[in-house]
C-alpha cells in the first residue's frame, strides 16, 4: 500500500467524527422506525376502511332503524322521556352514518412495494425534523416530513422521488462553520433522534392496543383458518337490522289501524 | 407545546382518520359484539364436548351475562334501563347467544326455554305469548323434570298480575304433572297447588292437592307442615261455606 498522508485529528475532531458515525447509525434506525410506524398506520387505516365499508355501514343502518323506532314510539307516547330517547337515538344514528360513510371509509388497501419502502426510508432519514439544526430548519423539515408521510400513505413513489431530488439543492446541504458549533449541533441532533425513537415506540404500542388493531388481529387469525371474520360479523349485524326493520314495519302497521 | 411533541402530533394526524372518535366507536362496537360471540362460542364448545351437566354451566354463564347485559350501564333505575335503546341492543345480543346455543345443542331444552321466556318478557324480541308457547311445546319433548317445572313456572310468572292465559296454564298443568309423575318434588308441590286453587283447567280438589303435597313432602326438601296445613285449611274453609 502506498504511503498515505493522514491528517492527525485533534481530540475535538475525533469526538466529532465518532458522534457523526453514531448519528448516521441512529438516523438509519430512526428511518426504520418511521417506516414501521407509517406502515402500521397505513395498514390500520386500510383495515379501517374495509371494516367501515363491510360492517360499519350495517351498524349505521341498525342505528337508523333504532332511531326510527324510537321516533315512532315518541310520536305515539308523546312523553318527554320518549322524546328525549328519540332525540338521542337520532343523534347516534347521524354520528354512526357519518363515521361509516366518511373519509375514513374510503381508504383502500396500500400495497407498499420494496421500492416504496426504500424511498420512504431514505426520505425519512434525509428530511426528518429531529435532525434539524435550528427552528427555521425544523419548520421546513416538518413540512417535508408531512409530505413524505402523505406520499407513503397513498403509495406515491414519484412524489417521494421528487422530494428527494429537491433536497440535494436545498440550503440544508450546506454544513455549519466551526468544529465546536458542529459538535454541539450533532449532540443536539442525537438527543432529538433518541427522543423521537422513544416516542415512536410508545405510539406503536398505543396503536397496537386500539380496538381497531384488536379487530384486525382477530380478522387475520380468522383468515389463517380460512374464515372471513368481517363477513361473519356483517351477517350477525344484518340479522339485527332485519329484526329491527320488521319491528318498525309492525309498529307502523299498528299505528295505521 | 415543545417542538418534539409538535412533531409527534404531525406524524400522528397524517392519517387522522385513525383518531376520529365516532369511527373508533364503530370499531369498539364491532369488537365488543365479536368478543361476546367468541365467549358464547367458548361456552358452546365446552358444552358440546361434555354432558348436559356442562350445558347447565353454559346456561349459568349465559344467565349471568343476561344480568350483565341488563345492568351494564346500570346506575339507572331498572325500569328506565329496561326501556332504553341500549338494553334492547344488549338483549338482542343475549338472544343471539341463546339462538346459537339452541342450534348447537338441539337436544337440549334450556336455551329454548330461555328464548321462550324472552318472548314472554319482550326482551330482545317482539313480545309474543303464541311464539313463547310454540317454543315451550317444542322444548317439552326434550325437557327434564326440572326443565318442565321451569317452563310451567315461566307461564305462572307471566300470568301473575297480568292478563289470564288459560291456554298457557293448561300446558303448565300437564308439564307439572309430568314432572310430578316422575317423582320430582317441585312438580308434585306445584301440581298440588293447582289442585288447591283450581288452576290450569283443573277442578278444585283438596284430596288430590293433599295427596301431591304429601308426596312432595316425602320426596323433596319442602317443609311438609306448611303445605299440608294450607291444604287442610283450604279444605276446612270450603266445608264451612
Amino acid at each position: 500500500m502506498p504511503h498515505q498522508i493522514v491528517k492527525k485529528l485533534t481530540p475535538e475532531e475525533e469526538e466529532l467524527a465518532a458522534k457523526r458515525e453514531e448519528l448516521a447509525r441512529l438516523e438509519a434506525q430512526l428511518a426504520d422506525q418511521e417506516l414501521l410506524l407509517a406502515s402500521l398506520k397505513a395498514e390500520l387505516a386500510a383495515f379501517e376502511g374495509l371494516y367501515l365499508r363491510r360492517v360499519g355501514v350495517l351498524y349505521a343502518e341498525l342505528d337508523e332503524w333504532n332511531a326510527r323506532l324510537a321516533e315512532l314510539r315518541a310520536e305515539q307516547a308523546g312523553t318527554p322521556e320518549a322524546k328525549t330517547e328519540a332525540a338521542e337515538a337520532r343523534t347516534q344514528a347521524e354520528e354512526a352514518y357519518s363515521a361509516a360513510h366518511g373519509e375514513a371509509a374510503e381508504v383502500q388497501p396500500l400495497t407498499s412495494s420494496p421500492e416504496l419502502k426504500k424511498l420512504y426510508r431514505e426520505a425519512a432519514k434525509r428530511v426528518h425534523p429531529d435532525t434539524a439544526t435550528d427552528e427555521a430548519d425544523r419548520a421546513r423539515r416538518e413540512r417535508l416530513m408531512k409530505e413524505v408521510n402523505a406520499a407513503y400513505a397513498t403509495g406515491d413513489e414519484d412524489a417521494l422521488r421528487r422530494i428527494l431530488a429537491g433536497l440535494d439543492t436545498s440550503p440544508d446541504a450546506v454544513q455549519g462553520s466551526g468544529i465546536g458549533a458542529d459538535l454541539i449541533r450533532v449532540l443536539r441532533q442525537l438527543k432529538q433522534i433518541r427522543d423521537r425513537i422513544a416516542a415512536i415506540e410508545l405510539e406503536v404500542t398505543r396503536l397496537s392496543e386500539t380496538d381497531l388493531a384488536h379487530l384486525k388481529a382477530k380478522a387475520e387469525a380468522a383468515a389463517n383458518e380460512g374464515r372471513d371474520l368481517l363477513a361473519e360479523m356483517a351477517s350477525r349485524v344484518e340479522v339485527r337490522v332485519n329484526a329491527l326493520r320488521e319491528k318498525v314495519d309492525a309498529t307502523l302497521e299498528e299505528a295505521r289501524k | 407545546m415543545s417542538p418534539e411533541n409538535s412533531n409527534t402530533e404531525i406524524l400522528l394526524t397524517t392519517r387522522g382518520a385513525l383518531t376520529r372518535p365516532t369511527v373508533s366507536t364503530l370499531a369498539h362496537r364491532g369488537l365488543t359484539d365479536l368478543e361476546r360471540t367468541e365467549e358464547a362460542d367458548r361456552w358452546l364448545e365446552m358444552a358440546s364436548e361434555h354432558s348436559s351437566r356442562d350445558c347447565d354451566a353454559l346456561m349459568a354463564v349465559l344467565d349471568s351475562n343476561k344480568i350483565n347485559f341488563r345492568t351494564k350501564k346500570g346506575r339507572k333505575p331498572l325500569d328506565t334501563w329496561s326501556e332504553s335503546t341500549e338494553h334492547r341492543a344488549n338483549m338482542s345480543a343475549y338472544i343471539d347467544c341463546l339462538l346459537r346455543a339452541a342450534a348447537a345443542k338441539p337436544d337440549y331444552a334450556k336455551p329454548q326455554i330461555e328464548i321462550a321466556a324472552a318472548y314472554l318478557k319482550g326482551w330482545g324480541v317482539e313480545e309474543s305469548r303464541d311464539e313463547a308457547l310454540r317454543l315451550l311445546r317444542a322444548a317439552a319433548s326434550l325437557a327434564t323434570p326440572d326443565d318442565l317445572c321451569e317452563m310451567s313456572h315461566q307461564i305462572e310468572y307471566e300470568v301473575a298480575g297480568s292478563d289470564p292465559w288459560p291456554e298457557g296454564m293448561r300446558e303448565a298443568e300437564t308439564w307439572y304433572r309430568r314432572a310430578a309423575e316422575q317423582g320430582y318434588a317441585t312438580g308434585q308441590f306445584n301440581l298440588g297447588e293447582m289442585y288447591s286453587k283450581g288452576e290450569g283447567g283443573l277442578q278444585k280438589n283438596y284430596e288430590l292437592a293433599k295427596f301431591w303435597f304429601s308426596k312432595a313432602a316425602e320426596g323433596g326438601d319442602f317443609p311438609p307442615t306448611e303445605y299440608a296445613l294450607r291444604a287442610y285449611w283450604d279444605e276446612q274453609q270450603s266445608k264451612s261455606k
